[in-house]
C-alpha cells in the first residue's frame, strides 16, 4: 500500500509522448537512477492500482550556479554554507518516467491505464516484492525459472530477475553484446540454470573458441543434485564436453550443398554438376549410407561413363566427353583434399555424432570446434541443426519410433556462439537456411536456439529479429547499435540509450521472458569461467625466470657426443678378455 | 507587551513606530522585543486589530551632528533640568500582513489604516499561532507580499528568513513544519545562493 511505501517525489505534469509523466524529487539518497522503478496509486472501485513505471530520463531541475562552481577544490556546499545557506538537500531534479501500466495477472502482462499522474500526485518508489512479482514471470526456484541476476538499479538480490525458459527455449534467444562484455559468461548462467533440477534440459553449445569445457564442474555441484521426490528420480546434470577429435560428421550426414560449400567456390559448374550426379548415384546405390569412396567411385564412374557415351550423359553436348576424365580427376582430388585429407579430420566413412548422445535431458553437450576451420565448422552445425530439425518433426509428427536414429522425443536447445559466422548478413551460408527454419518453425517441434554474437551489424536482421527474448550487454559500435534498435523492437529508446554506458556483467534483457525490459545484474556464475583473456606481459616476463631458463638450457643442449668404444675396450666389455694384438 | 505607537506611515502597508522609552511606559521594551520579525498587532478602534511584522529599524537622534555650546553635561541635565526631553528615539517600520476581527484571522491588509499614536502591542506566541491557524491547516498568505516587498527592500529578505525561523519554532512538528522549513529552504536558496548567480 502506498502509505507504507516511501513517496520519493510529485508529478509535475505530461511528458514529451502520451505515456510519459514527469515528476520532481529531491533523490537526496540517490536511489533513482534512470532504469528504475517507481509507481503512482490510481482509485480504482473499492481499491486502487498501482501503476508501475521506468525512469527514462533524468534532468537537474535546481542546482548551483556556475559561479558556486568556480574552483575545484571548494565545494559548492561549502561556498553556499560560507554565505549562510545552511540547508540540506539543495539539489532537486525532474525524472522522466514511462507508464508501464498495471500488471493484470490473469493476463500475464501490463495493461496502460492511460491516465497519468496529476500534478502534485506522490510518486512512490516500487517495493522490491511489487517488482519481483510484476517484472518476473517465474519465482526464483519455480520450475521453468531462470534467475540470471538482480535488478541493476537495486542492490544486489535484491529484486531477482527469473527468465521464463520456456518462453526463452521456444521462442529463441539472442545474447548480444561487444567484445569482452561478458557474453559467454552470461550464456554459461543461462546454462546453469537450465541444468538445475527444477528444468534438467537438454543443451547443445557449440563452442567455436573452447569457452565453456568448465562447465563440466556443474556434476559436482551440490546446488545441482536433487534427491527422488515428487515421483521425478534423482538428479544429477551431465556435461559432456566434445573436443575438436571426438567431434565426427559421417559423410551420410552431409547433402549436395554441404558438399558445394565445403569444396569452395571455385568449384566450376561443371564439377558442380558431376558432383551432383555423382552424389545422387552414392546415396541411391548406398540407400543414404556413402562414404567417401563411394562417392569418388560414382564420379570416376560418371567419367567413364561420358567418355565411351558418344551423345554424352543427360543429353548434354558431346564435348563434354572429351574433359570428362580430367573433370572427374579434378573433382575427385578437390573431394579427397577437403574432405578426406582435412586438418581437422572431422568427416569419417562410418562414425558420426547420435542425437541421442548430443541431445539428451539433464545434459549438457559441448562441442568444441576450436581446431576446426571456419567452413567446415559451419557444416557441422548445419548438418547437427538439420538432423536435429527433421528428427523432432519426425518424432512429433510419429514418423519415427523408439529405437530409430531420428527419434527425439523431447525437446532440445542449441547455444550458438559467434552466430554472425553461421547468419551472416550479407551472404548465404550452408547453415543461413538451417537456422531461420528453425527460428521461424523450430518452435512447433521444440527446437529453441540462442544466438550468441558480438557483431550484431554482420548478423542476418531476420535471424536476429526472430529471437523473442534479447539480452543485451554493452555494445559500442554505432552500426551494431543501430542493428539492434532495428531488429529488438521491444526495447525502448530510453534502454537502447544505456547500451553504451553498460559495464561488464550488466545487461538490458527484454523480450517475452520478461514482463517488461529490465537492466540486469548478471549473477556470479557457479562454475570458473574459462574465457579468460591471456595475460601476454605476464607470459612474457614467465620466459625469464630462472626456472624455465634452466629447463630450456636442458631442453636445447646437444646431446653428449661419446666416441665409439675401441676394439679393446669392447672386448674387455664382451668377453672380459684383453687384445692380444 | 506595549512597544511603541504609530507616528507615521509611509503607505497604507507600511507604518512607522515609535518604541516607548523610560518615562513613557513603567516598563519599557527592550531591543529584543522589537527585533526584525516581531510579530506586532494594532487595535483598529473597533473589533478589528492590524496584525503587522517589525521589518525594519530607524534610531532617531536630532542631537547628532549639533556641536553648539551646552549648558551642562547629560548627567547634570537629569539633575538641573528634570523637565528636559531626551529626543533620541527608535523607530521601527512596521508592515501590515492581515487583520484580526470576530470572524477570525485573515492574511490580507486591512482595508483601514490604523489612527496615529495607536498602540502597537506585542504578539503573543499563543496569538501568532492563532493568527497563523484557519481550518486546521497552518496558512502564510501574506507571505507573497513579504517576497514581493523584498526585491525592492534588501533588509525584508532577513525579516523573511527570520519570522520563518520563528514560525517553525512556533510549530516544532506535524505537516507545518515540514512546510514551513520547505519554504524557508526555498526562499534561503532564493535570497543567498541564486543572489550570487
Amino acid at each position: 500500500m502506498p502509505e507504507m511505501d516511501a513517496c520519493v517525489g510529485l508529478a509535475k505534469g505530461p511528458g514529451d509522448r502520451p505515456h510519459q509523466f514527469t515528476f520532481i524529487t529531491p533523490d537526496s539518497d540517490d536511489s533513482l537512477p534512470v532504469g528504475e522503478y517507481v509507481y503512482y496509486a490510481l482509485p480504482e472501485g473499492e481499491g486502487e492500482l498501482r501503476v508501475i513505471c521506468r525512469i527514462d530520463e533524468r534532468r537537474e531541475a535546481r542546482n548551483y550556479p556556475n559561479a558556486f562552481l568556480a574552483h575545484p577544490l571548494v565545494a559548492p556546499g561549502e561556498l553556499a554554507g560560507f554565505i549562510g545557506y545552511a540547508e540540506e538537500g539543495d539539489e532537486l531534479f525532474e525524472l522522466t518516467a514511462s507508464v508501464l501500466g498495471y500488471f493484470d495477472p490473469t493476463l500475464g502482462d501490463f495493461m496502460n491505464p492511460r491516465r497519468l499522474p496529476r500534478v502534485g500526485h506522490p510518486i512512490y518508489r516500487a517495493p522490491a516484492d511489487l517488482l519481483q512479482s510484476v517484472l518476473n514471470r517465474k519465482r526464483p526456484g519455480e520450475p521453468g525459472g531462470a534467475y540470471i541476476g538482480s535488478l541493476l538499479s537495486r542492490p544486489a538480490d535484491e529484486v531477482p530477475i527469473v527468465l521464463d525458459a520456456s518462453r526463452f527455449t521456444s521462442t529463441h534467444l539472442a545474447i548480444i553484446a561487444g567484445t569482452g562484455s561478458g557474453k559467454s559468461y552470461l550464456a554459461a548462467v543461462v546454462v546453469e540454470e537450465l541444468l538445475r533440477p527444477t528444468n534438467r534440459a537438454c543443451v547443445l553449445i557449440v563452442d567455436p573458441h573452447g569457452e565453456y569445457g568448465s562447465l563440466a564442474e556443474l556434476s559436482n555441484l551440490e546446488e545441482f543434485h536433487a534427491d527422488a521426490q515428487d515421483g521425478l528420480a534423482e538428479y544429477r546434470p551431465q556435461v559432456r564436453v566434445l573436443s575438436p577429435d571426438d567431434v565426427k560428421v559421417a559423410y551420410r550426414s552431409l547433402e549436395l550443398d554441404d558438399l558445394r560449400y565445403l569444396l569452395g567456390r571455385d568449384l566450376t559448374a561443371k564439377q558442380s554438376y558431376v558432383l551432383g550426379v555423382a552424389f545422387r548415384n552414392a546415396e541411391r546405390v548406398t540407400k543414404g549410407l556413402w562414404t567417401l569412396t563411394d562417392l569418388k567411385n560414382e564420379v570416376a564412374n560418371w567419367a567413364h561413363q561420358a567418355a565411351s557415351t558418344p551423345e554424352g550423359v543427360g543429353g548434354a553436348a558431346a564435348d563434354v566427353d572429351s574433359n570428362a576424365h580430367q573433370t572427374a580427376a579434378a573433382l575427385s582430388w578437390r573431394l579427397e583434399n577437403v574432405l578426406g585429407r582435412s586438418e581437422s579430420r572431422i568427416f569419417d566413412d562410418h562414425r558420426d555424432l547420435a542425437l541421442q548422445d548430443l541431445f539428451r535431458p539433464g545434459q549438457c553437450t559441448v562441442l568444441q570446434l576450436s581446431q576446426v576451420s571456419e567452413r567446415e565448422q559451419q557444416v557441422v552445425v548445419a548438418t547437427i541443426l538439420r538432423r536435429l530439425y527433421k528428427a523432432r518433426l519426425a518424432t512429433e509428427k510419429a514418423l519415427s519410433a523408439p529405437g530409430d536414429p531420428t527419434y527425439l522425443p523431447y525437446p532440445a536447445f542449441v547455444i550458438l556462439e559467434e552466430a554472425h559466422n553461421f547468419a551472416p548478413a550479407a551472404a548465404d551460408l550452408v547453415t543461413s537456411e538451417q537456422l531461420k527454419r528453425i527460428l521461424s518453425e523450430g518452435r512447433k517441434f521444440g527446437v529453441g536456439m540462442c544466438l550468441i554474437s558480438q557483431r550484431p551489424g554482420r548478423l542476418d536482421p531476420d535471424v536476429l529479429s526472430q529471437c523473442m527474448t534479447q539480452v543485451l550487454l554493452r555494445i559500442s559500435n554505432e552500426v551494431d547499435q543501430a542493428r539492434v534498435a532495428q531488429s529488438v523492437e521491444t526495447v525502448g529508446r530510453s534502454l537502447m540509450d544505456e547500451l553504451p554506458g553498460l559495464s561488464k556483467g550488466q545487461a538490458i534483457v527484454a523480450g517475452m521472458a520478461v514482463n517488461t525490459p529490465v537492466l540486469v545484474r548478471v549473477r556470479q556464475r557457479l562454475t570458473r569461467h574459462q574465457a579468460q583473456d591471456p595475460d601476454a606481459p605476464a607470459r612474457w616476463r614467465e620466459h625469464f625466470r630462472k626456472e624455465e631458463l634452466a629447463r630450456r638450457q636442458r631442453d636445447e643442449a646437444l646431446p653428449l657426443h661419446r666416441p665409439p668404444p675401441s676394439r679393446a675396450e669392447l672386448l674387455s666389455q664382451l668377453f672380459g678378455v684383453e687384445d692380444d694384438e | 507587551m506595549r512597544l511603541g505607537k504609530i507616528v507615521s506611515s509611509y503607505s497604507h502597508l507600511q507604518y512607522r513606530c515609535q518604541i516607548y522609552t523610560r518615562g513613557e511606559v513603567p516598563d519599557p521594551p527592550a531591543p529584543d522585543d522589537y527585533g526584525l520579525g516581531t510579530y506586532v498587532t494594532v487595535p483598529l478602534g473597533d473589533d478589528r486589530s492590524l496584525v503587522g511584522i517589525v521589518c525594519d529599524t530607524l534610531l532617531h537622534n536630532p542631537e547628532y551632528a549639533v556641536y553648539g555650546p551646552r549648558l551642562s553635561t547629560p548627567e547634570e541635565t537629569t539633575v538641573f533640568s528634570p523637565d528636559y526631553l531626551d529626543e533620541a528615539r527608535t523607530l521601527v517600520s512596521i508592515i501590515a500582513i492581515g487583520y484580526v476581527d470576530s470572524s477570525g484571522c485573515h492574511h490580507d491588509p486591512p482595508q483601514t489604516a490604523p489612527l496615529l499614536n495607536s498602540e502597537v502591542l506585542r504578539m503573543s506566541p499563543e496569538q501568532v499561532r492563532k493568527f497563523h491557524h484557519a481550518d486546521d491547516q497552518v496558512r502564510l498568505g501574506y507571505l507573497p507580499l513579504l517576497i514581493a516587498l523584498a526585491r525592492t527592500t534588501p533588509v525584508m529578505t532577513q525579516t523573511i528568513l527570520r519570522l520563518l525561523t520563528t514560525l517553525e519554532e512556533a510549530f516544532p512538528d506535524g505537516p507545518a513544519s515540514t512546510r514551513l522549513r520547505l519554504v524557508r529552504q526555498n526562499l534561503s536558496w532564493q535570497f543567498r545562493v541564486l543572489s550570487l548567480a
